[in-house]
């Protein structure tokens, strides 16, 4: 397997994937304006999907509801749900706890660590990423 | 016959009824007077306001488009529908003056800035529209500081709006134009946008009632943007009652502001006259002594004992969090601005100063179109909503906001509303509160308590003041009613109470006042 010469030793490989699915919703997002394809140019646009000064979004409803649905189902739901009929005791590939990690930024401020405690990481950033790229030679 | 632009809207909106007098006759007189006094280039369909170093020292420059041809043909429309037999709304006819930050189509909307200078907005805000479908003629556009960001409209970008009772003081901001057109007589109504105080402090300053609704009851559907959690267009009349009216016309749910508020708006006409006898009426503690000039807070303690004279139980109160108001709201605005004047960045209207990059274009038309307290406010805003301070600033200031609006449920458990000074000064001089942000920004110390509360607050003329420096001077001081959310009812029948005791006349008057109709005549 190709992942095998790509990964360090003792790494193993776990893809999260973003999935850009269109909704068939009939309106856009945050406007009225219609989703239909093939109309004249420039008729399906209005004054807050081309963000003029003072227009509001109005976030829709049937979008926020549908995309859901869809996220309940597939964002590990389903999986879990497979994994516990199945009477598997691990964990499924993907979880809906593992969706939720993978989707947030995880970054952490360390200014007042440093200026009330003196604290310094053990390995620099740039070390750190020397040590990564020497890792795949 | 009476002088129209003297009149009241409920008066003008009789008369027009009646049929004594046509809304084409009504638009014209008033403006002929704006062609007069207010300083604009009368020609074309619409009247531009000069540029401000040839302005007179005697023009009020309210307005800095009059939709003059657009206005003749609503009145003229108005006037055939009602000989059809049309059955009109209740201010059908009655003229009214726009703050430049409310979009409507074919006029030019600056929001006060060189940054949107040239830009015809494609689209009527929700508060245009229901002026629009309730027959109100629309005047103009009027003068304000740049994106409602000042107390004095010294930050507009096209010049400075002068105080009808005194033309070498300002008539407060940010909506003074607004407040000096009506104030003017060029106007019987007018739109302004509260923010921190944007309509208040200029309606205590020239002498009108001016109110701030509860916070998501006017839509800000086509408002541009300063602040979206504070930002509320409201009133500007010469009476209690026009003002009430006219809130009515504006207010209610707009599926198109999602901060908009659901369901019914209270009535505020039914019980307006029922007067304040047997109403426990707080005084805030917090919001009078220091920092007060001793000619407001003498008109002040004249109001309360009216009050009481009429009825009404006077009890002190407090506020206890009110004196952190000023310094959370200066970092709530500004972090909302940095946020909301983001999208200005040259590429889709308004002003593009061209540059090899886009970056350097941004940059470049950024530096060109804002004004100095815009930037300043950019520059506090983006410092405080960064990485390392958000905690401190930002997110400290969000708790005080929550502490003073526990603070005003708690009052309102014992007190039916809240009374203040409106501003802690009478109009001031042009540049005497320039050079000092601080200075400027303490104009708002009494008004934005009840904009971070989200609570319905307005200003109505309670008395004269001489200002500190000139003890010749007599210029009005304004008193602050403030109501429980969606209570908005209770503070237009503490204002009216308190207006028909006063017998205060909104007709500017002394040396410096603008001219009445007939001298101009």
């Amino acid at each position: 397997m190709a992942a095998d010469t790509l990964l360090p030793e003792g790494w193993e490989l776990v893809v999260g994937l973003e999935v850009h699915v269109e909704l068939h919703t009939t309106t856009k997002m945050w406007c009225g304006c219609s989703t239909t394809f093939g109309d004249e140019p420039n008729t399906n646009v209005c004054p807050v999907c081309t963000g003029q000064p003072g227009s509001l979004p109005v976030p829709n409803a049937r979008a926020i509801e549908d995309a859901t649905l869809l996220g309940l189902a597939i964002g590990g739901a389903v999986a879990e749900r497979v994994w516990a009929r199945l009477q598997r005791t691990d964990d499924p590939p993907m979880t809906s706890f593992l969706a939720e990690q993978l989707a947030t930024a995880h970054w952490f401020d360390q200014r007042e660590t440093r200026s009330a405690l003196g604290w310094q990481p053990r390995v620099s950033l740039e070390e750190g990423f020397a040590r990564l790229a020497a890792s795949y030679r | 016959m009476a002088v129209l632009t003297e009149l009241s809207a409920v008066d003008l909106a009789a008369r027009l009824q009646a049929g004594e007098v046509s809304a084409r006759e009504v638009v014209d007189a008033h403006l002929d007077r704006i062609a007069a006094i207010d300083g604009v280039e009368a020609d074309g369909d619409v009247w531009a306001a000069k540029p401000a170093d040839a302005l007179s020292p005697d023009e009020t420059h309210a307005f800095l488009a009059v939709t003059a041809a657009a206005a003749r043909a609503h009145a003229d429309d108005i006037d055939a529908r009602r000989a059809a037999g049309e059955e009109l709304g209740p201010l059908a006819g009655v003229p009214l003056a726009l703050k430049d930050v409310l979009t409507m189509r074919g006029a030019p909307t600056t929001c006060g800035s060189r940054m949107l200078e040239g830009w015809v907005p494609p689209y009527d805000a929700t508060v245009t529209a229901r002026l629009r479908a309730a027959d109100i003629v629309v005047l103009g556009k009027t003068n304000m500081d740049e994106f409602a960001m000042g107390s004095s409209t010294e930050n507009s970008a096209f010049g400075n709006t002068r105080n009808p009772w005194d033309l070498d003081r300002v008539p407060g901001g940010s909506s003074g134009g607004s407040a000096s057109a009506v104030s003017a007589l060029l106007a019987p109504l007018a739109i302004g946008t509260d923010t921190g105080g944007s309509i208040r402090q200029p309606a205590a300053l020239t002498g009108l009632v001016g109110a701030k609704p509860t916070y998501g009851t006017v839509s800000r559907y086509g408002l541009v943007a300063f602040a979206s959690s504070l930002d509320q267009a409201g009133p500007f009349a010469r009476t209690v009652e026009d003002a009430a009216r006219l809130q009515t016309a504006i207010w209610g749910h707009d599926p198109r502001d999602a901060t908009s508020v659901p369901g019914e708006v209270p009535d505020l006409l039914g019980g307006l006259r029922d007067g304040v006898a047997g109403m426990r009426i707080g005084v805030v503690r917090e919001l009078q002594g220091e920092g007060y000039e001793p000619g407001v807070e003498a008109v002040f303690a004249q109001a309360l004992a009216r009050l009481e004279s009429l009825g009404a139980e006077i009890v002190e109160v407090s506020l206890p969090h009110a004196p952190y108001g000023l310094p959370a709201y200066y970092l709530i605005a500004p972090s909302e601005a940095s946020s909301n004047l983001a999208r200005f960045d040259g590429v889709r209207y308004g002003l593009r100063v061209d540059a090899p990059t886009a970056e350097e274009m941004n940059a470049a038309t950024r530096a060109a179109g804002f004004g100095p307290e815009v930037k300043r406010r950019i520059m506090i805003g983006t410092h405080a909503l960064s990485s390392g301070y958000y905690d401190a600033y930002y997110l400290q200031a969000s708790k005080v906001r929550t502490l003073i609006a526990d603070d005003f449920r708690t009052a309102f458990t014992e007190v039916d509303a809240l009374v203040s000074p409106t501003s802690p000064s009478v109009a001031f001089r042009f540049g005497d509160k320039t050079a000092d942000p601080m200075a400027m920004y303490l104009n708002d110390v009494a008004t934005v308590p009840a904009s971070l509360a989200g609570i319905p607050a307005l200003s109505l003329p309670a008395g004269f003041a001489a200002a500190p420096e000139d003890p010749a001077t007599s210029l009005p001081v304004g008193l602050q009613v403030m109501a429980p959310l969606k209570r908005d009812e209770v503070m237009y029948r503490v204002a009216w109470a308190l207006e028909q005791a006063s017998g205060f006349v909104a007709r500017p008057t002394g040396p410096r006042a603008v001219g009445v109709d007939e001298e101009v005549r």
